[in-house]
């Protein structure tokens, strides 16, 4: 049953928001830009202006440069070509970031610190909220228990061994505080999204053809057939019964109506629903080249991400029909895995878009983010004036 | 699975961050209370009892607030909460020494005014509840300092909070119309791809049944002898086109119900008499009765299908005789039909001659069967036909929105 099979991640794998919701997850991922950028200038800022104690400016300096690349992580791996947002990202981004919080105590080793002016301890906070779409509860929680600990830990050492006016308990606590209450606060987020898009959420499969409209369908059918039977059979028969004999030019022409119909059924037959998506949507002059009919094997969800996305290609005011080519194939590479040897399929579509580059993001962004989520070997190429896509699935 | 639908995507989203609001507000004062006890246990001098009580009744109106989540809820959160920010910061003003985690303290404590998250979960009005609750901290917490005496604190958490909140109300609101143009087009191919299915199947179904009927009486008149017309056939023409050009050949059945009892049997023997007539000497075992057990349209495509493979043994194996045995399993009927004529290799046969492809194997396919088919040139075939009882028939199975399957 297409409907129910999950066809994103391991099924063992608890969902983020972003599969849950990928156009959402896209729209969200400037805030995490923002939060990101914003950290490295405030650590930028603050290590330049506003340190307790000069310490070791190289530090200071390796502090900001580990910000920055974690920020780059999370900036790479949220965009939507490459969703979903993978584990190891986001552990390399929780690990950076523990290097940050421990170069950042390191660099201003000394006494007379007030933990408000060490930015680590809020930017690991901000660190795991800008991760809270992309990857599911468990993680975010883990990964800021890692960093409460880590900010914990490093602040008590900073304390114990400058005594100051507060307890080394107290500001290893407060060091870490932050983390904690914005971890929960991710936590809470990513469990409650999921928890609601579950019950929410669109399948192809929660569609079910009305008793009207199949009526409707098959008196269309009908009609379409009938049609044929009353200009080229019903005529012929009635003439035959007229005669007396059948004679040689009926036979033959038995034989040529017979032919007709079987060509066309065959013709019906051999068509693909992809087939016929395209040619709905004015793909007149558009090529799909599918000689095993390989794409009748995607599932319901699938095949709705995939036809949502040729109709706006091909309603799309810049881009030509004629210049739409669809290859489908048997993969010949064997998985890694050895798994899906000879089940899987790749599909390519090229298009030519008469289109800058950035004009064909700005139009066919949203439909990448959703086709990525749902083949998350999606391949995206934007040239100027032509588009390229590859993705591949297994057989149903 | 495809998203959500636009209209539920923002509710979703602000209904989310609203809950992450409010445990952030409550690991905050947890937060407050466990520095304050930390600080107790490290220096029994520094009397901070009274500051964590003043922390219970704003940890009690949260948990009211988060239960109701009405503006109500949400004024009386924010008044206990102000009172208990005050309380609060009179306590820690007078007892905590050290300047800085004072200022961490009264943070804490205005927090979860901050987080408030209003009534329901509209972004907008998420925003101004903020900026009241940090306005009712920021009072409560500069009374406490007047009236103690102390130095103003910057509450660098707190405004850093309402910063935050406001950009994330900014983003979230602006990131919907995207989704706006994309989700309804996503709707829509999912309904398209249900018809699209639905159709493809009545379609394969009317060209069965045009090749089970005009194609084969055609086929037959274009191998007709010289003369007048074999009057069995031009009864069956003349069937045929008044059937196909009438009404409703093709509608589905009004519901997979069970026929009546008995009818499936004598549309059987109909069927196998048709075939006799037609000179093909048809013996039949088993049990035909379990036909009836079968629902409608699993019925009819099974007796379209052996009518086919009657139809194929008089045309294509050369023999006069065939066999139709009915079996009843107790999960599925079976029926074979058997005959010794000179057999076929199916790899080999014209992809253009559909009988065994559309009117066997897909139609029964259709209804949930399975077909298999043994033959090679020389001797003979059987093709078995197996369909369970109660398989989905007719209609595309759906999935109703909590994800259980829905039987038409």
């Amino acid at each position: 049953m297409s409907g129910t099979v999950p066809r994103i991640g391991r099924p063992e794998a608890l969902r983020t928001a972003q599969q849950y919701d990928p156009l959402g997850a896209m729209g969200s991922r400037p805030l995490a830009i923002v939060l990101g950028a914003g950290g490295v200038l405030w650590a930028l800022l603050v290590s330049v202006f506003d340190r307790d104690v000069v310490g070791s400016p190289t530090l200071s300096a390796l502090t900001v440069l580990l910000v920055a690349a974690s920020g780059a992580v999370v900036f790479v791996a949220s965009s939507p070509f490459r969703a979903p947002f993978p584990r190891w990202a986001f552990v390399v981004h929780v690990v950076l970031l523990g290097a940050a919080t421990v170069t950042s105590i390191a660099a201003q080793w000394g006494p007379d610190r007030s933990v408000l002016n060490d930015f680590m301890s809020l930017l690991t906070a901000t660190g795991i909220v800008m991760t809270a779409p992309y990857r599911p509860w468990t993680d975010l929680t883990v990964g800021g228990v890692v960093l409460a600990v880590v900010a914990g830990v490093s602040w008590g050492v900073g304390a114990a061994v400058f005594p100051h006016h507060v307890p080394v308990g107290v500001a290893a606590f407060l060091a870490a505080a932050p983390t904690l209450v914005l971890t929960a606060a991710s936590a809470v987020f990513a469990w409650t999204f999921a928890g609601l898009a579950e019950r929410v959420q669109i399948r192809a499969g929660s569609y079910s053809v009305e008793r009207a409209e199949r009526d409707g369908i098959a008196a269309s059918v009908q009609h379409d057939r009938s049609t044929i039977l009353a200009r080229d059979v019903a005529p012929f028969l009635a003439e035959l019964r007229t005669r007396e004999v059948i004679t040689d030019a009926d036979r033959a022409r038995a034989r040529s109506i017979a032919d007709g119909i079987r060509r066309a059924m065959v013709a019906d037959a051999d068509r693909t629903w992809f087939a016929h998506a395209v040619a709905v949507e004015g793909g007149v002059g558009a090529v799909v080249d599918d000689p095993d009919g390989l794409i009748a094997t995607l599932d319901a969800d699938q095949r709705t991400v995939v036809r949502t996305f040729v109709r706006a290609a091909l309603r799309a005011s810049t881009v030509d029909p004629a210049g739409f080519r669809a290859t489908i194939r048997r993969a010949t590479d064997v998985d890694v895995d050895g798994a899906h040897d000879g089940q899987r399929v790749t599909v390519a579509i090229d298009l030519a878009v008469a289109d800058s580059d950035v004009g064909i993001h700005r139009t066919f962004d949203p439909y990448f983010a959703v086709l990525r989520v749902t083949f998350p070997d999606l391949d995206v190429a934007v040239r100027p004036s032509a588009l390229a896509l590859r993705f591949s699935y297994d057989q149903h | 699975m495809l998203g959500i639908p636009t209209h539920l995507a923002p509710r979703v989203n602000a209904w989310s961050t609203v809950r992450a609001f409010h445990a952030a507000a409550i690991g905050s004062i947890a937060a407050a209370a466990v520095a304050l006890l930390l600080y107790r246990l490290a220096d029994p001098d520094v009397r901070v009892v009274g500051a964590v009580l003043a922390l219970v009744p704003m940890l009690g109106m949260i948990a009211v607030h988060v239960q109701f989540g009405t503006w109500r809820s949400a004024v009386a959160f924010l008044v206990v909460g102000g009172v208990c920010a005050w309380w609060f910061a009179v306590v820690v003003q007078r007892e905590v020494p050290a300047g800085w985690v004072v200022s961490y303290l009264l943070s804490l404590a205005v927090i979860p005014l901050v987080l408030v998250g209003g009534a329901g979960a509209v972004a907008g009005r998420v925003a101004l509840w903020s900026i009241a609750g940090f306005l009712v901290g920021r009072v409560a917490t500069t009374v406490a300092l007047l009236q103690t005496g102390g130095s103003t604190h910057p509450l660098v958490l707190a405004w850093i909070t309402l910063a935050f909140v406001i950009a994330l109300v900014l983003f979230t609101s602006r990131n919907t119309r995207r989704s706006e143009r994309v989700q309804p087009e996503l709707l829509r191919s999912a309904r398209e791809e249900h018809v699209s299915a639905y159709r493809a199947g009545v379609e394969a179904e009317a060209a069965a049944i045009l090749h089970d009927t005009v194609l084969n009486h055609l086929g037959a008149i274009a191998l007709a002898p010289d003369g007048p017309m074999d009057p069995q056939l031009a009864r069956t023409v003349e069937a045929d086109v008044t059937m196909l050009t009438g009404k409703e050949w093709l509608a589905p059945a009004a519901r997979p119900a069970r026929p009546e009892p008995g009818a499936a049997v004598r549309a059987f023997e109909q069927m196998v008499e048709e075939h006799r007539a037609d000179g093909l000497d048809v013996s039949v075992t088993g049990d035909p009765s379990a036909l009836a057990r079968l629902d409608q349209a699993a019925m009819t495509a099974i007796l379209r299908a052996v009518g086919q493979c009657l139809a194929n043994v008089r045309k294509h194996a050369g023999t006069d005789a065939a066999e139709v045995s009915v079996f009843d399993d107790g999960a599925a009927c079976t029926v074979m039909v058997v005959d010794d004529g000179r057999g076929f290799d199916e790899s080999t046969t014209s992809p253009d001659r559909m009988g065994l492809r559309g009117s066997v194997r897909e139609r029964i396919g259709r209804v949930g069967g399975d077909v298999q088919v043994w033959s090679s040139p020389g001797s003979g075939t059987s093709v078995m036909m197996t369909v369970p009882y109660g398989a989905v028939t007719g209609v595309v199975p759906r999935v109703a929105p909590d994800g259980t399957e829905v039987r038409p």
